[in-house]
């Protein structure tokens, strides 16, 4: 028990954990994370079988990488407590007896001697350590001399502590957060309403506008959102990126906007090739097959369609994005039982034939520049461990004031009566900028001397 | 004067200064004092350039990767000025100004579009200040401490060394907090405020984890264990390496959320 809680609180294990964490932590980014196993499969081949065992396609949940996270918790916490008590003592019970042998260890020392009595010199320094200097001043006689100990900004040596603290509270918000929190996507329309997971209230959508800047990109989206809590609509209230809104631990975020291209219906223009005269046009869903009732043309059907059309490897149809730069669409045209068109029907390129069923055609099909009918993607998200995040952020933010500028020093002296007058040795240590307190070291002693 | 001319000229005022630096090496006393000229008035003008760009486009200077480069180097020589008040050492102004004529000549890059570009609608916040701007002056100062761990490695008399064992020491007891502050806690409110997470494992936020472990690494090993010369100055060549991964090699190497800049 005793050694296992010395290989806690060793600075060797910190040392090991945070070079593992680090390592591991940047494999991680390169093995894309959350993806299903079959494109794994593909992507790396046999490689797949070695990391699912070392789970790298969840690396952060992986339970390797939790034990190290446990291990640095704890060995944060061993570390803190087994210092703790001996920092407590030093500051509020120092030990302040010493010798002029002692004090040989410090860097910055002097000895001198002084024409008045052990007691009176010894007072003179103690003022001026503590008027002019803020040292709280520890006295301590023998009967051969007497010592003294002046501390300054001793809080700082907690400012590892509190930066410790601060990571552990950290660590307990990101637990709470992966045990307790909750995420439900809700794509609305105008007028629609859905239910947050584990929510007893719905949210509206009254009104989605998309702003854009003139050079045409996207602004903002803007979503006007009601709480219709028991019934009641409680709240209303516009929302956009990076202004979410709150409700009773929930946070709606505006977390983007989609085409409905399902449900928009594609309007699709077919001539004839030897009527020069004929058109028809018509509104085809996607998926849908809509009866012509013309003669040579039964009817039309759309069997895919993607807005932003590309091809990726092995020849299969993607879209690159959601949005329309590249519409096109899959038609068929039948007859009689027989495809009189079928092909890839591009609405940025009209002329264009793809493939033998378009070319032998005796129809051309035309694609109008479709517009989908937005809706909002709102992010409604309950995290308890936020909360714990921000206050250990504060903490550990505060503990590394403390410890980098809060520099706490420490003078002591010895007091040896002599014959006539005082010997008197100084000696002082502080913790980083040497130079600042050496000039108040130097100062402190000129002063003594002449006071 | 408008931007890329004030741009252009703090180049040419930072390339000057690099060899008064250069300089500096053979006949100290002139040329340290002499390169305040140059560096002063570079440094002024790539200021007025930032605030004009910042003028010009309505946002932070710091939204792609020519503007965050361009205000990358101007931290540098911003903490150059802080850091060596006195002027005392010229092999670090010359590594230094190296590394800002390298960043000020990949912003000059065609392969990086200058044009202004609005913002997408997550980048429409305050938090962009903060994050960006604290995060980036940390790293300048993790880029002294860089460049005097290099120089211990490669120095070989013995009181240049522990100078420069405790100039990387200073540089990263600023610049660990600055970066802890900037780049985790700063980008941890501005994530949960535009994406209703704090933290999501995003590539280029676990590289700052690790370029956080790494200098906690520093810090831990030297304070606590007495580390010191070498092996330090290994470790904070290694963080300020991962510093630049994450400031770089996220945005082109794997695919996030932080594909901006």
């Amino acid at each position: 028990m005793k050694s296992f809680w010395k290989f806690l609180r060793s600075l060797k294990l910190t040392i090991v954990l945070l070079i593992l964490l680090a390592v591991f932590s940047a494999i991680g980014t390169l093995v894309p994370q959350g993806r299903s196993p079959e494109e794994y499969a593909q992507r790396f081949g046999p490689a797949y079988q070695i990391f699912k065992i070392l789970q790298l396609d969840r690396a952060y949940k992986s339970s390797w990488f939790l034990g190290l996270l446990m291990l640095f918790s704890l060995n944060m916490i061993a570390c803190t407590l087994s210092r703790l008590p001996a920092k407590w003592r030093h500051v509020t019970r120092p030990n302040v007896k010493s010798s002029p042998d002692r004090l040989k260890v410090f860097k910055i020392k002097t000895t001198f001697e002084k024409n008045v009595p052990p007691a009176e010199a010894a007072e003179t320094a103690s003022r001026l350590l503590a008027r002019r200097r803020r040292f709280r001043v520890f006295a301590e006689k023998s009967e051969r001399n007497i010592s003294l100990l002046g501390l300054r900004r001793s809080s700082g040596w907690f400012g590892s502590d509190i930066v410790h603290f601060g990571m552990l509270v950290i660590l307990a918000g990101g637990i709470t957060s992966s045990l307790g929190s909750q995420d439900t996507i809700l794509p609305l329309f105008e007028g629609g309403q859905m239910r947050p997971e584990g929510a007893a209230f719905m949210v509206r959508l009254d009104k989605f506008e998309t702003e854009y800047y003139e050079e045409g990109m996207i602004k903002d989206w803007k979503s006007t959102l009601t709480i219709i809590d028991n019934g009641l609509q409680v709240r209303t209230g516009t929302i956009e990126v990076n202004r979410p809104m709150k409700y009773k631990g929930y946070n709606l975020y505006q977390s983007g906007y989609g085409l409905n291209w399902e449900e928009t219906a594609l309007e699709i223009e077919i001539r004839k090739n030897e009527e020069p005269d004929f058109s028809r046009s018509v509104f085809v869903k996607p998926g849908q097959v809509v009866n012509l009732q013309e003669a040579g043309l039964d009817s039309v059907a759309v069997r895919s369609f993607v807005p932003d059309f590309i091809i990726v490897e092995g020849g299969r149809v993607m879209s690159r994005s959601d949005e329309p730069h590249n519409p096109a669409a899959y038609i068929e045209i039948l007859n009689g039982g027989e495809r009189l068109f079928y092909g890839w029907v591009f609405s940025n390129h009209p002329g264009f034939k793809a493939g033998p069923g378009a070319e032998n055609s005796p129809v051309s099909v035309f694609l109008k520049k479709p517009r989908a009918f937005p809706y909002s993607v709102i992010e409604a998200r309950r995290d308890p461990g936020t909360l714990l995040i921000w206050i250990g952020s504060f903490i550990l933010s505060a503990g590394l004031v403390f410890a980098f500028y809060l520099r706490p020093a420490e003078i002591r002296m010895v007091f040896e009566p002599l014959a006539e007058g005082t010997l008197i040795s100084a000696g002082g240590s502080v913790r980083g900028g040497a130079e600042a307190f050496r000039t108040l070291f130097e100062d402190l002693i000129r002063e003594m001397r002449s006071a | 004067m408008n931007e890329p001319n004030l741009f252009s000229g703090a180049f040419v005022l930072y390339i000057i200064a690099g060899v008064f630096f250069v300089l500096a090496l053979f006949r100290r006393g002139i040329w340290m004092k002499a390169v305040i000229f140059p560096l002063g008035a570079g440094f002024a003008l790539h200021t007025v350039a930032l605030v004009l760009r910042t003028v010009a486009s309505g946002h932070a200077p710091f939204t792609n990767m020519y503007e965050s480069l361009s205000f990358l180097s101007w931290a540098v020589v911003g903490v150059y000025f802080v850091f060596d008040r006195k002027r005392a050492y010229p092999k670090i102004g010359s590594f230094l100004m190296l590394i800002v004529i390298l960043l000020m000549a990949l912003a000059s890059s065609p392969l990086i579009p200058r044009g202004i570009v609005p913002l997408i609608p997550a980048l429409q916040s305050w938090w962009l200040w903060l994050h960006v701007s604290v995060t980036l002056l940390g790293e300048a100062f993790f880029a002294v401490a860089f460049v005097s761990s290099i120089l211990y490695i490669f120095s070989g008399k013995e009181d240049k060394r522990r100078l420069y064992d405790k100039l990387s020491y200073k540089a990263i007891a600023v610049g660990f907090p600055l970066f802890t502050l900037g780049g985790l806690i700063f980008g941890m409110i501005w994530a949960y405020k535009a994406w209703g997470r704090y933290w999501g494992w995003d590539p280029k936020e676990v590289w700052s984890l690790v370029t956080w472990f790494i200098y906690a690494l520093y810090l831990h090993t030297r304070v606590v264990m007495g580390w010191a010369g070498k092996k330090s100055a290994i470790v904070a060549v290694i963080g300020f390496l991962a510093a630049l991964f994450t400031y770089f090699g996220v945005n082109y190497i794997i695919e996030g959320l932080h594909s901006y800049a």
